[in-house]
């Protein structure tokens, strides 16, 4: 899942970005309004987290405007306001979630979930491709009785290419929908990532699924039973 | 005189404005009750002495009548006496009906006179000794006609004389006593129609007297009410002016609370999630100890962050109200800072500023918390070195103005934007979010030094243009003896 985190404190900031990629999604963490607004027109996002008083444009009202735009995408307002009109207000605005800080890092997972699942686009808790399963809360890949835990990174590659099965998907894709906004992926980042995978997916004999297209890039490929 | 005017004006303001509204409408009511009554009872005397008048009018034209039927018997009588002719007794015989009737009816009349009474008395018994003779001259008339019928001759001249002189002196007293009776009601008439016309007077003088009263009262209402309006008014804007400050003092609570639930909140929330997130790394076989290292590190400085903002809070609430006196100490504010610019020159000199001092070569001495007041002091040194670029000016002013010690810190810093200024010695407030945290600021340095200043008896006053800097005026009180 794609999330934009808007914190302007950066030591909150950078665990909550932590501890996010870490339950496999790549997260744009920004700390003031005016980027957060420049890259809500720039991105599609699965999720937005916003703290309420930001620098520049505050959470409210990025959030006010998002709904007027008409977009659906679940919004999540992460402050330290915490009074019952506080609340009201937030979600009046049109959040999804509001959450007081601070706030226990399992909640916020846990409510990131939630609403991963109360969004349209959701299309269950796992994605199966063949007979490869992919928990999505749980992060754990399955295939057939054997399965293993797979770390953020890994899971995002693999949600993705599960997501797109038998496509080719050159490195510039891969590039755009797995690199966090304002990082540039070395030359050989994405084949290191691949190479990763495919260790990993050893373990259930599955490293060979993931084939690379010469010149192009990777896909996807279950093998024909 | 003018002492009691004022007395009463002041009585007048202390009341509520009910009763104040009550003796307003009660002036002009008051005013014309007052007239009505005093018409009322005018007109009554009015109508009675009228009556009186009537009545004595009543009682002249009756004792006339009386005279008048007592003359007519006597003529009749004489008339009689002269010719023998019966008929001439007819007025003496309508009289004889007549007279005790209009005694009567006069005895009726001055019934409430007692000395017209006695007269009246006098008057019946003389008219019926009149009466009584005419009479007895009547019957000897007869008598004597009697006598002489066959002969037919006339009466004697001589014995004729006689006998019409007979009578002639009661008839004159008779008279004489009705005159006078007659005289005193007369004398009463006028005395009633002179009381009446005085009576007429003082109703019109009475009249116009009201009608001047009650205009002049209507005139003090008018005013009374005028001036109560604007008082009213007075008052509506005092309560306005109220408001206004109960509204910017409300403010400014609203905005100390949200802002310190903002700031006492982000650092533990901070803390929370690096300890929390530390753990789930800890998973993490290679990586795991590094990370867990770098967050701990971190949670080490945000614990040393939020431990200075409570040490700032405790102080802010340790020194509420003013201080002791007992803690005050003649400080040398020229020593003062010259101590503060020695301390502070490294620092200034590390962010490539200018510092530079201004100071007198005289003691200026103020009483006051040595301690504290290089604390206040200092942070506003601190501030300036804080936001003012490299290559930038930071001053340090002392001079002596008014019986008081002004102390001024400026400098050529990124300033102040006139809307935040008048919040910038709020608990918390912070004129950009972003930059005074990135600065490090906790947004409780500026309140801290108004607190010290406040404390010390003295005024803090900041200026500031945009771009150009900002300048901050302590100004405390010179302590006794500040020359020596």
């Amino acid at each position: 899942m794609r999330i934009l985190l808007v914190e302007d404190d950066a030591d909150q900031r950078e665990p909550l970005h932590a501890a996010l990629t870490r339950s496999g999604h790549v997260v744009d963490a920004v700390g003031d309004g005016i980027t957060a607004r420049w890259l809500l027109g720039e991105k599609d996002y699965d999720l937005l987290i916003f703290d309420w008083m930001l620098p520049g444009e505050d959470g409210l009202s990025l959030c006010q405007s998002c709904r007027r735009e008409g977009q659906g995408v679940p919004i999540l307002i992460l402050t330290a306001k915490d009074t019952t009109a506080d609340k009201v207000m937030g979600l009046d605005a049109g959040a999804d979630d509001y959450l007081v800080k601070p706030v226990d890092m399992e909640e916020l997972l846990a409510r990131v979930r939630a609403l991963r699942r109360r969004s349209p686009l959701w299309q269950g808790d796992k994605l199966q491709v063949s007979e490869l399963v992919l928990q999505l809360d749980t992060m754990r890949v399955e295939r057939g009785d054997a399965s293993l835990k797979l770390s953020g990174r890994d899971f995002q590659l693999l949600e993705y290419l599960m997501r797109h099965p038998q496509q080719i998907l050159t490195h510039d894709q891969i590039e755009q929908a797995l690199w966090e906004w304002g990082t540039e992926p070395e030359s050989n980042a994405v084949t290191a990532r691949v190479k990763r995978l495919r260790l990993r997916l050893r373990d259930i004999g599955a490293d060979t699924w993931i084939e690379t297209v010469y010149g192009l890039g990777y896909r996807l490929d279950p093998p024909a039973t | 005189m003018a002492n009691l005017a004022h007395r009463i004006y002041e009585h007048w303001h202390s009341l509520p404005i009910r009763v104040r509204g009550a003796v307003i409408i009660a002036i002009p009511v008051t005013c014309l009750f007052t007239a009505l009554g005093a018409f009322a009872w005018l007109k009554s005397s009015l109508a009675e002495d009228e009556a009186w008048v009537q009545h004595t009018q009543t009682v002249r034209l009756e004792t006339k009548q009386l005279l008048n039927a007592l003359i007519d018997a006597e003529t009749g009588v004489r008339g009689y006496g002269l010719t023998r002719q019966n008929e001439f007794l007819a007025p003496y015989h309508q009289a004889q009906a007549v007279i005790p009737e209009s005694l009567t009816r006069l005895r009726r009349l001055v019934s409430d006179n007692p000395q017209q009474v006695a007269h009246l008395e006098d008057i019946q018994t003389l008219v019926n000794e009149n009466l009584a003779i005419l009479q007895q001259k009547i019957t000897l008339q007869q008598e004597l006609r009697l006598l002489q019928e066959p002969t037919n001759m006339p009466v004697p001249t001589a014995s004729l004389y006689e006998w019409l002189e007979e009578g002639r002196e009661l008839m004159d007293e008779t008279r004489e006593a009705i005159d006078r009776f007659a005289q005193i009601e007369e004398e009463l008439l006028t005395q009633r129609q002179q009381h009446q016309h005085q009576y007429r007077q003082i109703t019109w003088i009475v009249l116009c007297g009201s009608g001047v009263l009650g205009t002049a009262g209507a005139l003090l209402a008018i005013h009374l009410f005028f001036q109560l309006e604007q008082e009213l008014a007075d008052r509506e804007l005092a309560l306005t002016a109220t408001n206004h400050r109960l509204e910017v003092a409300c403010d400014q609570l609203q905005r100390f609370t949200a802002n310190a639930s903002h700031e006492l909140r982000a650092p533990v929330a901070a803390v929370m999630a690096n300890a929390q997130v530390g753990l789930m790394e800890l998973d993490d076989p290679d990586e795991g100890l590094r990370l867990l290292r770098q967050r701990l590190y971190k949670i080490v400085a945000l614990s040393k962050q939020m431990s200075g903002l409570v040490g700032e809070l405790l102080f802010l609430a340790r020194y509420e109200g003013s201080l002791a006196s007992d803690a005050l100490q003649p400080v040398d504010l020229t020593d003062l800072l010259w101590q503060l610019y020695a301390d502070w020159l490294p620092q200034a000199n590390a962010n490539a500023l200018q510092l530079t001092a201004h100071l007198p070569d005289h003691k200026v001495t103020v009483s006051a918390d040595a301690i504290l007041l290089r604390q206040a002091i200092a942070n506003l040194l601190s501030n300036a070195c804080r936001y003012t670029p490299a290559q930038g000016m930071v001053e340090l002013h002392l001079q002596q103005q008014n019986l008081q010690a002004v102390v001024k810190v400026s400098d050529s810093g990124i300033g102040i934007p006139p809307e935040a200024l008048p919040h910038i010695f709020e608990r918390f407030y912070r004129v950009d979010p972003q930059r005074s945290k990135a600065s490090g600021g906790m947004g409780l340095g500026l309140a801290i030094v108004q607190h010290i200043i406040q404390v010390h008896g003295g005024q803090i006053k900041a200026t500031s243009m945009v771009g150009q800097g900002t300048t901050f005026q302590i100004f405390l009180p010179l302590a006794g003896g500040s020359l020596g």
